[in-house]
C-alpha cells in the first residue's frame, strides 16, 4: 500500500519535472537540456552534492519538525517565523556567552535557546486555536510577518553589528569562528548540522511510529471523536506537538547561523533560498510525513534549489523560472500524495 | 375528496436496507397529516422521495391527479411541495429578507428587497409567523429561524408543506406557536405533513395519521377513528417477545452505579436531568427511548467523554465521576460506541493499531511510552480469532472491513482486557442478521459470565429480547422501570411521553 503510494509520488514528481522544464523554452534552451543541466548542477558532481547537502540541512530539520503537528492535522505554517526567532535566540545567546564559555557549551546553550525561542513563538497561535478556535493556518502564518519585522528591528537596533553600522547593511556581529558548528567538509563548508538533521529524522521516525505520543497524534489527526473515545487529551498533545515543531524550526535557524551564515541578516519574503519554513511544508507532505522519507524529499528539493542557483549563474536563467519549476513539481507531486490515482484510472478505464 | 398528492407503492432501497417498502401515502389540502414511526422507520426517506431528493426504486407519485416524476427539490417546489428539514439551511450573516431572496433567485428575476419584504409580510401576517425581515439570522432563536424556513417555502407558493420533526429543537411554547401556525395554514387550504415520533403532537394537531414501521405502512386512519393506544401499538409492534435467549444469571456483587447525574448537551441545554440507576454484574439493563432524549449525553458522561455537571458515577464503589478514560478502563468499564467508523475505530489505521486504542497505556502494549507493535499484532490476532472477524490479516485498514466485522472487532476489543462493565449503544444498528446474532450472543455470554451490560438501544425488539431490566428515558429522565415480562405497549407509551 505505502509502496504503491511511493511509486505514485515519484511518478508525479517526474511528470512535474518534465512539464515544468517547458519553461526553459522562454530562454531558448531546449527543455530536456535545461532539465539535464538543472539536475547536473544539483546532483552531478561531488561539489554539487555537498552543496546540496548544505541546503538539505535546514530543510530537513524544518520538515521533520513540521511533520509532528501535521500528523495531528494541525497545520503549522509558521515554521519560518519560528526559524527566525530560533536564529535570533541562538545568535544572541552565542554572542553573549562566547567570551565566557568553551565552544561546546556555547553551541549547546545556543541550540537550547533556539529551541525555546521557536517553541515559544509557536505557542500564541496554538493557544488561540485551543481556547478560541482561531484558524491556525492564518495565525501561524501571521506570526511569520511579526518575526520578520522583529528581526529587522533588532538588526538596526539592539543587535546591530559594529561592521554593519559602517556599511549601512543591517546584520548582527558574527559568531566567533571557534563557536561555529564543526565543519565536516571544509572546502564547501558543510557543517555537522547535517548530522543533527539526520539524527532528528531518525528520532522522530521512531517517535511518530513507535510511541504512544506519535500514536495519539495520528488518532487526533484521523478523528477527533475517536481521540475522545481513546481518552486522548487532544489539546495538550497539540500544544506539545507545536512546542516541538516550533522548537525544531528554531534549531533549523540555529544550524543555519552556526553552520553557514555566521551572521544574522534580514529575511526577504521573496527569497525562496531562505524560506525554509515555507519550502519545508511540501517537503514534509511529499514524504507523507514520514521522517525517513523526508530525508529523501528534502535532499531532492535542495538539489533542485541548489541547481537553480548554479543555472542562474551559468545560463542567466532567472531564479524566478526555477521557482516556477519548483512550484510545478510541488503541484504534480501533491497529486501523487493526495490522489488515489490507481483507483481513478480504474474508474476511467471502466 | 381527491387527495392533492398520492404516492402509490413507493419502494426505496439503500444498500442492505429497504427504507420504504410499497408505501402508499396521501396528502389532502386543508389537512394536517402526521407521519409517525420510530427512528429508522422510513418517514424521512418517504418525504425526501416526495421532495425530489431521492428517486424511488418503484412506485408512482400523482399531484392533482396527474402522474409526475420529481427529480429535484426545484421540481417539487414547482409542483407546490415544500419541505422544512431538521437542520436549517440559512445564511447566518444575511437578514431574513435576504435569506428569502436567495430562495427566490431574486438576482435573476430582478426582485428588490422591498418587494421581498412585502411578500414576507403578505404570507406571514395572517398565519401569525412573526419575524422581523431586517433581523440577521444569527440573532434569531431556533424557533424564529424555523419560521424563516417556513416563510421561504410559503413565498414560493407551496400548497403542501412537509416538516421533518419540527419541534425537536423547540421549547414547549415555541412548539405551541408552531402548531397554531400549522392550524392556520390548514384552515387556509394548504396541506401539511408532520413527521414526528411524539404522540402528543399527533393528538394535538393531526387530522390524519399514517404509521410506518420498518418501511411499511402499518396504519392509516383519521385521528378521530383511532385511540392513542392503538397508535403506540402500531408503532412498536405487538410480536410476543420470549425473553432472553439464554438462562438468566443471578446478579452478582459489584456494580456500575449512577446517582443524580446531570449532563449538558452540545448546545448547553440540560440533556441528562438527574438520572440514577445501578447495573450489577450478571445483568443486562436496557435503556429504551426515542433518539435525542439524552442517551448520547448519558453514555458519554459515564464513559468520561463528556463532563458531568453534577452527580456521581461509581464502579465497584470507586468514584470515577471526574476520572480520565484511562482510569475508567482500568476500573473495568468499556464502551461500544454507536458511531462505528468515526469513533469506535479509525478507518485508516490498521486493525492492530486500532486494537490498542484502550490498551496502549499498559504493559505489554507499551513500556515507558514506547509501543510494542508485535504485542499489538498478537492482540489483534487474538480478537480476530476469538470473535470470528473476517479479515485477510491484522494489518489491513479497519475501514476496509464490512460493518459487521468491524463491530465484531469492536465488541471483541472491548472484552479483551477483561472489562466487567460494558456500555453498548445501538450495538447491532445496520448489521445483517448473522452479525447481529453474533454480537447479541457475545453480550449475553458476557453477562452470563458475570459481566454487567448497560444496553442503550433504539431497537425495542433488541432491548426486549436481551434486557433483564429496562428503563425508559424521556427528556433526560428515566421515567419508568420495567421488569419481565415486558409490557411492550406500556414501554412504547412511556417512550412517547405518555402516562406521566
Amino acid at each position: 500500500m505505502n509502496y504503491i503510494k511511493g511509486i505514485q509520488i515519484v511518478f508525479f514528481i517526474i511528470i512535474g519535472l518534465l512539464v515544468s522544464s517547458l519553461s526553459f523554452l522562454m530562454f531558448h534552451i531546449s527543455p530536456l537540456n535545461g532539465l539535464a543541466s538543472l539536475i547536473d548542477s544539483g546532483f552531478g558532481s561531488s561539489i554539487a552534492l555537498l552543496e546540496t547537502l548544505k541546503v538539505t540541512t535546514p530543510l530537513l530539520i524544518m520538515a521533520v519538525g513540521l511533520s509532528v503537528p501535521f500528523t495531528a492535522k494541525f497545520w503549522n505554517i509558521g515554521g519560518q517565523g519560528q526559524l527566525i526567532i530560533g536564529e535570533i535566540a541562538a545568535t544572541a545567546t552565542g554572542l553573549a556567552l562566547s567570551p565566557y564559555l568553551p565552544p561546546p557549551l556555547v553551541i549547546t546553550a545556543s541550540m537550547g535557546a533556539a529551541f525555546v525561542g521557536g517553541a515559544a513563538w509557536a505557542m500564541p497561535p496554538t493557544i488561540m486555536k485551543i481556547k478560541f478556535g482561531a484558524n491556525e493556518i492564518i495565525t501561524t502564518l501571521m506570526m511569520n510577518f511579526v518575526a520578520v519585522y522583529l528581526l529587522d528591528y533588532l538588526l538596526i537596533g539592539p543587535m546591530e553589528g559594529s561592521q554593519a553600522k559602517l556599511v549601512h547593511a543591517p546584520a548582527s556581529n558574527p559568531i566567533p569562528a571557534s563557536d561555529m558548528l564543526p565543519k565536516l567538509v571544509s572546502t564547501v563548508g558543510l557543517s555537522a548540522g547535517i548530522i543533527i538533521a539526520l539524527a532528528l529524522a531518525g528520532l522522530f521516525y521512531f517517535i511518530l511510529n513507535y510511541t504512544n505520543f506519535g500514536y495519539e497524534l495520528r488518532v487526533i489527526g484521523e478523528s477527533r471523536n475517536a481521540a475522545k473515545y481513546a481518552g486522548i487529551k487532544a489539546d495538550r498533545r497539540i500544544l506539545e506537538s507545536m512546542a516541538i515543531s516550533g522548537g525544531i524550526a528554531g534549531i533549523a535557524g540555529m544550524v543555519l547561523v552556526f553552520g553557514t551564515t555566521q551572521i544574522l541578516i534580514p529575511q526577504f519574503f521573496s527569497d525562496i533560498s531562505t524560506a525554509y519554513g515555507y519550502v519545508g511544508i511540501p517537503v514534509a507532505l511529499i514524504a507523507s510525513l514520514n521522517p525517513l522519507a523526508i530525508i529523501a524529499s528534502s535532499f531532492f528539493l535542495a538539489g533542485i534549489l541548489n541547481g537553480a542557483y548554479i543555472m542562474e549563474a551559468l545560463y542567466s536563467v532567472p531564479i524566478d523560472v526555477v521557482i516556477t519549476i519548483y512550484g510545478t513539481i510541488m503541484l504534480f507531486s501533491m497529486i501523487g500524495v493526495i490522489g488515489d490515482v490507481f483507483k481513478a484510472l480504474r474508474r476511467w478505464i471502466k | 375528496m381527491e387527495p392533492y398528492i398520492r404516492m402509490v407503492g413507493i419502494t426505496k432501497k439503500f444498500p442492505g436496507v429497504v427504507a420504504n417498502d410499497s408505501v402508499n401515502f396521501e396528502v389532502y389540502k386543508g389537512e394536517i397529516h402526521a407521519l409517525l414511526g420510530e427512528n429508522g422507520a422510513g418517514k424521512t426517506t418517504l418525504m425526501r422521495v416526495l421532495y425530489g431528493l431521492y428517486r424511488p426504486d418503484a412506485g408512482k407519485i400523482y399531484v392533482n391527479g396527474n402522474e409526475v416524476k420529481i427529480g429535484s427539490p426545484t421540481e417539487a417546489l414547482r409542483l407546490g411541495i415544500g419541505m422544512v428539514h431538521q437542520h436549517f439551511s440559512l445564511i447566518p450573516y444575511f437578514t431574513v429578507a435576504e435569506n428569502v431572496a436567495i430562495g427566490l433567485g431574486s438576482w435573476r428575476n430582478g426582485l428588490e428587497i422591498e418587494k421581498i419584504k412585502a411578500m414576507i409580510k403578505d404570507v406571514s401576517e395572517d398565519l401569525g409567523l412573526y419575524v422581523n425581515p431586517d433581523a440577521y439570522v444569527h440573532q434569531l432563536s431556533v424557533g424564529e429561524r424555523q419560521r424563516v424556513e417556513i416563510i421561504k417555502m410559503l413565498v414560493r407558493g407551496v400548497n403542501v408543506l412537509i416538516l421533518d420533526e419540527p419541534t425537536s429543537a423547540l421549547t414547549p411554547q415555541e412548539s405551541q406557536q408552531l402548531f397554531n401556525v400549522l392550524k392556520r395554514m390548514k384552515d387556509g387550504g394548504r396541506g401539511v405533513v408532520l413527521i414526528t415520533h411524539k404522540m402528543y403532537e399527533v393528538m394535538e394537531v393531526a387530522d390524519r395519521v399514517t404509521v410506518l414501521r420498518r418501511g411499511r405502512v402499518v396504519l392509516n386512519a383519521l385521528k378521530g377513528e383511532i385511540s392513542e393506544k392503538a397508535l403506540v401499538e402500531a408503532m412498536v409492534g405487538k410480536e410476543v417477545i420470549l425473553g432472553s435467549p439464554e438462562k438468566r444469571s443471578v446478579p452478582q456483587k459489584g456494580a456500575l452505579s449512577v446517582e443524580g447525574l446531570v449532563v449538558k448537551g452540545d448546545r448547553g441545554e440540560v440533556a441528562v436531568n438527574g438520572i440514577s440507576f445501578v447495573v450489577r454484574g450478571g445483568e443486562i439493563v436496557g435503556i429504551a427511548g426515542v433518539a435525542g432524549n439524552g442517551q448520547r449525553e448519558l453514555v458519554e458522561a459515564i464513559f468520561g467523554m463528556r463532563k458531568a455537571v453534577s452527580g456521581k458515577i461509581t464502579v465497584d464503589g470507586v468514584d470515577i465521576t471526574n476520572k480520565d478514560i484511562r482510569d475508567r478502563v482500568s476500573a473495568g468499564l468499556e464502551l461500544i460506541p454507536e458511531d462505528r467508523l468515526g469513533t469506535a475505530v479509525i478507518p485508516k489505521l490498521s486493525l492492530f493499531q486500532n486494537a490498542i486504542l484502550h490498551e496502549r497505556w499498559w504493559d505489554p502494549y507499551s513500556k515507558m511510552g514506547v509501543l510494542s507493535i508485535s504485542k499489538a499484532r498478537d492482540l489483534a490476532k487474538r480478537i480476530i480469532n476469538s470473535f470470528g472477524v473476517a479479515t485477510p490479516n491484522e494489518q489491513v485498514q479497519a475501514g476496509s472491513l464490512s460493518g459487521g466485522n468491524i463491530q465484531k472487532f469492536v465488541v471483541g476489543r472491548s472484552m479483551a482486557r477483561g472489562a466487567r462493565y460494558l456500555i453498548a449503544v445501538n450495538p447491532t444498528a445496520g448489521l445483517d442478521v448473522a452479525a447481529t446474532d453474533s454480537v447479541r450472543k457475545t453480550l449475553v455470554e458476557f453477562r452470563n459470565s458475570g459481566g454487567a451490560v448497560l444496553l442503550v438501544s433504539e431497537d425495542l425488539d433488541e432491548l426486549l429480547s436481551l434486557s433483564d431490566r429496562l428503563y425508559v428515558i424521556y427528556r433526560g429522565k428515566l421515567v419508568k422501570e420495567f421488569l419481565p415480562q415486558f409490557d411492550r405497549l406500556a414501554i412504547g407509551e412511556a417512550m412517547m411521553g405518555g402516562q406521566q
